[in-house]
This record gives structure tokens, sequence and C-alpha cells, in this order.
């Protein structure tokens, strides 16, 4: 009790088991004696307890991996951005010794159904995304935090530190 | 080959979720849900929205993952990008958190845990509805330290790390917080002295 009383601050960092073994021991010995300091570790023991009576931990639910796996597929670009002219050039570097008559014919052909192919694929994303959408505002119950707004908040901030 | 995975470490996994490989990423996901979950109610004080939050942070891991520069631990650019989410996104709407009581919760049959099970007295509700109320009305950084260290066990190094803080300032933070705690709970502390 001689000694000054033990800054609150470090009594806190003591109780979180922070701190040199030195200051520990230092504190230790000044609290064993300190009605005082013995009455603030006291008073910041019962707030540990209450924080841990009040907020028990909860368990993800089942849906948490099927439902992420979910939003990621829905989040996903659309595959329509690969142009024909990269199918052109990518059947070009694969079919060089052919010629160029028959080059060209196979693009046009390729160049059509792939144009056919992305074409189905991206209407039946976009099929698929409105009805996704429709789906959660019917499924959502607070339309606050639907799917859309989720993402509208996410995709401007990227790149982490 | 899953199961190959799962003795993996976390750096070799954030490498296979860059390459987009959706085993690695849903291990991953499998390991840090709890946590990431758990920091997110406690912070928002709302169960409902934090899987929801929980959901697009991992989302954002996925996208993000090839941007990990290696130069810290996994665990800790994870915890880095859901403290950033939240004191982000405080404005928006789905943190706001409406502090659900245990009542409310319990009708929803949304708590899981084993201790929760216990029957609580509805005085002891009362209490928690309090405190988790007080919680949400501090700073939002006093929070997330709170959160951070009572919770989930952080030492004032890590959280130091993961909020680019010093230690002192932590230590101050964590302080400032529990006092403001203290201050706001004292009627109640002292009606309640034996708790
Ligand atoms: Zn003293």
């Amino acid at each position: 009790m001689k000694k000054e009383c033990i800054n609150p601050e470090k009594l806190s960092a003591f109780l979180d088991g922070e701190l040199s073994e030195q200051e520990r021991e230092n504190i230790k010995s000044h609290v064993k004696d300190c009605p005082l300091c013995q009455k603030e570790a006291q008073g910041l023991t019962k707030l540990t307890e209450l924080l841990n009576n009040s907020f028990l931990p909860i368990e993800p639910s089942p849906y948490f991996i099927p439902g992420l796996k979910q939003k990621i597929e829905d989040n996903e670009p659309m595959p329509a951005k690969i142009t024909i002219n990269d199918w052109i050039s990518r059947i070009k570097h694969s079919l060089v010794p052919i010629g160029a008559t028959a080059l060209i014919l196979l693009s046009f052909v390729a160049g059509n159904r792939i144009g056919n192919i992305l074409y189905q694929k991206s209407s039946t994303a976009q099929e698929r995304e409105i009805y996704t959408s429709v789906e959660s505002s019917i499924l959502n119950d607070s339309p606050e935090s639907s799917l859309t707004n989720t993402y509208a908040n996410l995709l401007p901030e990227e790149g982490e530190r | 080959m899953e199961d190959l995975l799962k003795n993996k470490s976390d750096e070799e996994l954030i490498k296979g979720v860059a390459n987009k490989d959706e085993s690695a990423f849903e291990i991953l996901a499998e390991k840090y849900k709890y946590s990431v979950l758990n920091i997110i109610y406690r912070y928002t004080g709302n169960r409902t929205e934090a899987e929801d939050i929980s959901q697009d942070i991992f989302v954002k891991i996925w996208h993000s993952a090839d941007s990990f520069k290696h130069k810290s631990k996994v665990s800790t650019w994870i915890y880095r990008i859901v403290v950033n989410y939240c004191l982000n996104f405080k404005n928006k709407n789905k943190i706001n958190a409406n502090i659900q009581s245990l009542d409310e919760l319990s009708e929803k049959g949304e708590i899981i845990t084993n201790s929760s099970k216990e029957h609580k007295s509805y005085e002891s509700q009362e209490t928690d509805k309090i405190v988790r109320e007080s919680v949400n009305k501090l700073p939002e950084r006093y929070r997330m330290v709170l959160v951070l260290s009572r919770f989930e066990n952080k030492s004032y190094q890590e959280i130091s790390e993961i909020m680019n803080l010093s230690v002192p300032a932590v230590e101050s933070l964590i302080f400032r917080a529990k006092a403001n705690l203290k201050k706001a709970l004292s009627p109640y502390f002292n009606k309640k002295t034996g708790i």
C-alpha cells in the first residue's frame, strides 16, 4: 500500500493476461495488499463475467456454406466477355497448318456456333439472376439486407491492405 | 482429395483460393466461419444479420485471395477484412444492429449453443439485453477491440496487427471500452453484486 496504486489501464491489461513477467509480478504483489486495487480488479472481473454471459457464442446455421456457395455463384461475372475474335485467334493458333480457306470457313462456322452458345449462356445467366433476386426478395423479410445491397456495398471497396 | 486439403496450412489453402480452388475455399470457410460469425454477431448484436454479413466476408475473401501478399498470417488478414468491413460499413444498412433479446432469438430457434439452452430467468435475459445494448453504444473502435480481446481471445499484439494500431493504443482502447461499460452498467452493477 505504500507504493503508488496501479494504473487502472495496466490493471486491465494484467487481467487480460498481458504485460511482461516483471510487470505482472509487481502488480500481483501490490494488489495483494491494496483494497483499492482489489476493488478495481473485482469490478473489471465482474464486467468480464457480464460480457461472457450476455454474448454466448452462436453456431453457424447448416446453410452457411451452401448459402455462401450460392452467393458466390450468383456473383460470378457473366461468361459473355470472350469475343468471337478471341476464339478466332485461338483457333488460328491451333490450326495454322490447315490453310487459309479452311480456316476462314471454320472460323465462320465456329464463330457462329459459339456466338449462339454464348448468347444462350448469357441469357440463362441473366434469367437465373432475375429469378434469384425475385426469390430472395420474396424470402427476405428485411429488404435492407438484400443480396443486391450487399454487393453494392462490397464491390467498390476492393483491395485489402 | 478433401482429406489431403484438410491437412494443409492456411498459407497453402489461401494459395488454392487465389487459384479459384473451391475445395480449398470450402475448407478455409469451414475453419473460420465460427470466428467470423461470432465477431460480427458480437459487434452488431444481431444474429440474423451476422450470418449474412459473414457470408459476404467470405465472398470477399474468395475474390481477393490473390491480393494476399503473405506478409502477415492468413488469420490476421481474414480478421482484418472482418474489421474493415465492420468499421467501414457502419452506416450501411446491415450494421446498425437492432439488438435482439434472447427471447426473440429463442423464438426463432436461432440459439443453438449448449450453454444457452440452459434456462435463463426473465431477469437474467433482460440483463443480457442491457449489456448487449451498452456494448452496442460503445464507439466502434472500442467495441471492436473489446470483441477481439474479450471474445476471440486475441492478444494485444495480434489486435494491434489486425487493426493497424500500436500495442499501447490497443491497451488504452480496451481499457476505455471497459471503463465506459462499467460506467454505463453501474446502476445495474451495484444492484447485482454477486453475479
Ligand atoms: Zn493500490
